[in-house]
């Protein structure tokens, strides 16, 4: 290469101008590789990330079925997590499940989120789980939805009945007593299965019980304000003052127990029920028709025996059913006193719808009790069944016997009567007086039997008894002989007849022939 | 020992003819007179072709390990599996010689690739002169041993195909086995561009 041929030859030395020795870019299409790698790593760990829900920790009682790193949660069949770890809690009292949910679970996990195990389970209402069987047990969560977020639960022993937003009525029964209703039980509607019981608790006075039911959607519009519901267990067999009370129900709540329930009058008259509503459970059908808005308490002191009365016997008005007996308890001044000066104290409860009266027309109670006590309204116990021997209180109309008030002026009180059977005990208190003077008596004439004039009387008696035997034997020969005689007596009359007829015959001859007296008969003309 | 490109010679790689070596004017490339494959002295841009695809099959190993590779379901119930919760589960029902088996196969022969192809890269760049002929019998084993580790992926593809039996039983392939696929793939292909006789060059160089 010469000099003189190069373009740029400023160079006074004429030599080549020297190669600019640039660094080859390091970058080679080969580094692609580890980068798209890099951005596959980075990629597949930000979608773990993102599928990575929230830690929670679930207690249970037992472990019965889970398995950590395999047991699933699940809401409506999808899987919202998995159980990662079981431990047992420190106190051992139970265990606690660590679980990883899935992703957007996050604003579901409120403190009202209920979580339980689903099992195969078989019960009277009938079996569920059975998927479980294979597949092994999962854990199920409702999620909440009130309350605020959290993360520890604690999981329930039994899977509830209903889920959380179930669109149908959800309802709280207050009652005396469970029955035979437990968690699934039917709650029926005119003997329809409408919806089911689906727990139970005791307030927490302990007084009354607190039963849980749901109603499904379907039905719902058949629970009014005014709808009673009653316990519709089984069989119920009563036999009180009214007699004997047999009913029974469907053979599903005769075995699983159950609640019914009916509104009473025209339903479309009655505001629809809402969900949260309480109502009362009834012991009965028939406790729950007898509901009055108006009722009005009565104390009756009586001092005779209440054997038979019991808390519920029927308060009649001539016969007709006007109240209920609340209470019966004995009242004592001082417990040394009780024995003798015992009152019992029995409240009784009006209910003057029974007969379509109405109180709230009336004056004050105090005015009302003091004018029907003047016309003479007392209070008995009676009868109310022979066979059992169960009383009633019986209100009768009685002006004349005293009315003997016992209680605080402050309480409405009926003064009583003594009940029918209390004057009979009275009555036979007093036999026994009787009975002595009855066998005083018979000694006496027996005394008179034994002395000798009785003895004499009685012999001379016989005597004469003999003479009138006699005498009577005489009179009916007497009247035997009596016959002939009558024979003797028309024959006699016969021959006079006979007389007679001559003695006509001669008149009739002397009248025709008066000389015959003289001259006699003549035989020709007479013969003819 | 002379090297045979201090000697000015060059071998084909696919034929193994010995010729004279032709610095090849730019933009042209040497051929061989016998198979017409093209000749080259060294690899090129092997030591960064190595190391790029040893970060890659590094990388790649991650998710490989970490996804399942393997779902079994039985009787509608299944239990995905990792590579390793795989050998767990072999070795736990009683068969020991195939867990160690797959753990070799599946886990221990890719570390061993990508470790010691990693550490040939940083030797030859390190110009050491550390055990090269241990170095070179490595590499001809890391060759060797790098398509075993397609078992596991060949043994989900068959027993994938196979068990099909419904509801009763069905075995699905994982992410993991895809991810395993391509750490296996980038090895493979890590250890074929790296150049062994790169290892012999310092000697020369240093003398």
């Amino acid at each position: 290469m010469s000099s003189t041929d190069a373009p740029s030859g400023h160079d006074p030395s004429g030599a080549a101008p020297a190669a600019v020795v640039e660094r080859k870019s390091g970058f080679s299409l080969v580094w692609i590789v580890p980068i798209v790698a890099a951005l596959i790593g980075a990629w597949l760990w930000w979608d773990a990330l993102q599928k990575r829900g929230p830690e929670i920790t679930i207690e249970f009682h037992t472990a019965e079925g889970l398995e950590a790193g395999k047991t699933k949660i699940l809401f409506k069949s999808v899987e919202v997590g998995e159980i990662g770890s079981v431990e047992l809690k420190p106190d051992l009292s139970g265990v606690v499940c660590r679980a990883e949910m899935g992703p957007k679970t996050g604003p579901l996990l409120r403190e009202s989120a209920r979580f339980w195990v689903v099992r195969p389970r078989i019960g009277l209402a009938g079996i569920s789980g059975l998927g479980t069987l294979l597949s092994g047990a999962y854990i199920e969560v409702d999620p909440g939805r009130e309350g605020d977020l959290t993360r520890s639960f604690v999981g329930l022993e039994e899977p509830p009945q209903t889920p959380l937003d179930a669109p149908g009525l959800k309802l709280a029964l207050d009652a005396d007593a469970l029955g035979s209703v437990g968690v699934g039980s039917p709650v029926s509607h005119r003997g329809l299965t409408v919806g089911k019981v689906e727990g139970y608790h005791l307030l927490s006075d302990g007084d009354a019980l607190r039963i849980d039911i749901y109603i499904d959607p379907a039905y719902a519009h058949h629970v009014r304000a005014d709808s009673r519901f009653w316990n519709a267990s089984g069989i119920d067999l009563s036999f009180g003052a009214e007699g004997l009370k047999f009913t029974a129900t469907s053979l599903v709540s005769l075995l699983s127990g159950g609640v019914e329930f009916d509104t009473v009058g025209d339903e479309s008259d009655s505001p629809p029920g809402k969900s949260g509503t309480l109502y009362r459970l009834y012991p009965d059908r028939t406790a729950s028709r007898e509901v009055f808005t108006q009722t009005r308490e009565y104390v009756l002191y009586v001092t005779g025996s209440v054997r038979g009365l019991s808390k519920g016997a029927p308060v009649e008005f001539k016969g007709l059913r006007l109240g209920t007996v609340k209470s019966i308890k004995m009242v004592q001044p001082k417990f040394t006193d009780a024995l003798t000066q015992a009152v019992v104290r029995i409240a009784i409860e009006i209910e003057p719808e029974r007969i379509g009266m109405d109180f709230r027309t009336d004056s004050t109670p105090k005015e009302l009790i003091g004018r029907v006590i003047e016309r003479g309204l007392r209070a008995q116990l009676a009868s109310g069944n022979l066979l059992t021997g169960s009383l009633l209180v019986d209100l009768v109309i009685d002006p004349d016997s005293p009315a003997t008030l016992r209680g605080q002026p402050d309480e409405l009180e009926l003064p009583t009567i003594p009940s029918t059977s209390e004057r009979i005990t009275q009555t036979l208190d007093e036999v026994p007086a009787l009975m002595a003077e009855a066998r005083r008596a018979v000694s006496g004439l027996a005394d008179l039997a034994d002395s000798a004039d009785v003895r004499e009387t009685v012999t001379s008696a016989h005597a004469a008894l003999d003479q009138a035997s006699a005498l009577l034997t005489s009179i009916s020969a007497q009247l035997a002989a009596q016959s002939s005689l009558q024979i003797r007596l028309a024959d006699a009359l016969d021959e006079l007849t006979a007389g007679l007829r001559s003695i006509r015959q001669l008149a009739d001859t002397l009248d025709r022939h008066p000389e015959a007296l003289l001259k006699g008969k003549e035989p020709s003309d007479g013969d003819r | 020992m002379t090297t045979a490109a201090q000697a000015g010679l060059v071998a084909c790689r696919t034929c193994g003819l010995v010729t004279r070596w032709t610095e090849p004017a730019p933009g042209c490339v040497s051929c061989c007179p016998r198979c017409d494959s093209i000749l080259r002295r060294r690899k090129p841009g092997s030591l960064s072709r190595t190391a790029a695809l040893v970060l890659a099959g590094f990388l790649l190993y991650i998710p490989a390990n970490a996804l399942p590779v393997m779902q079994v379901i039985y009787a509608g119930r299944g239990e995905p599996d990792t590579i390793l919760s795989g050998v767990e589960v072999l070795f736990n029902t009683g068969q020991p010689a195939v867990a160690v088996l797959v753990l070799f196969a599946s886990i221990t022969v890719p570390l061993i690739k990508l470790v010691g192809l990693a550490l040939m890269v940083l030797a030859v760049r390190r110009r050491s002169l550390w055990r090269r002929r241990d170095r070179t019998v490595f590499y001809r084993l890391v060759e060797f041993i790098g398509r075993w580790s397609m078992l596991d992926i060949f043994m989900i593809s068959i027993l994938v195909a196979l068990v099909k039996l419904q509801a009763l039983s069905t075995i699905e392939a994982g992410q993991g086995a895809v991810w395993f696929a391509c750490v296996v793939v980038t090895t493979m292909f890590a250890a074929g561009s790296f150049d062994p006789r790169l290892i012999w060059d310092v000697q020369e160089d240093r003398r």
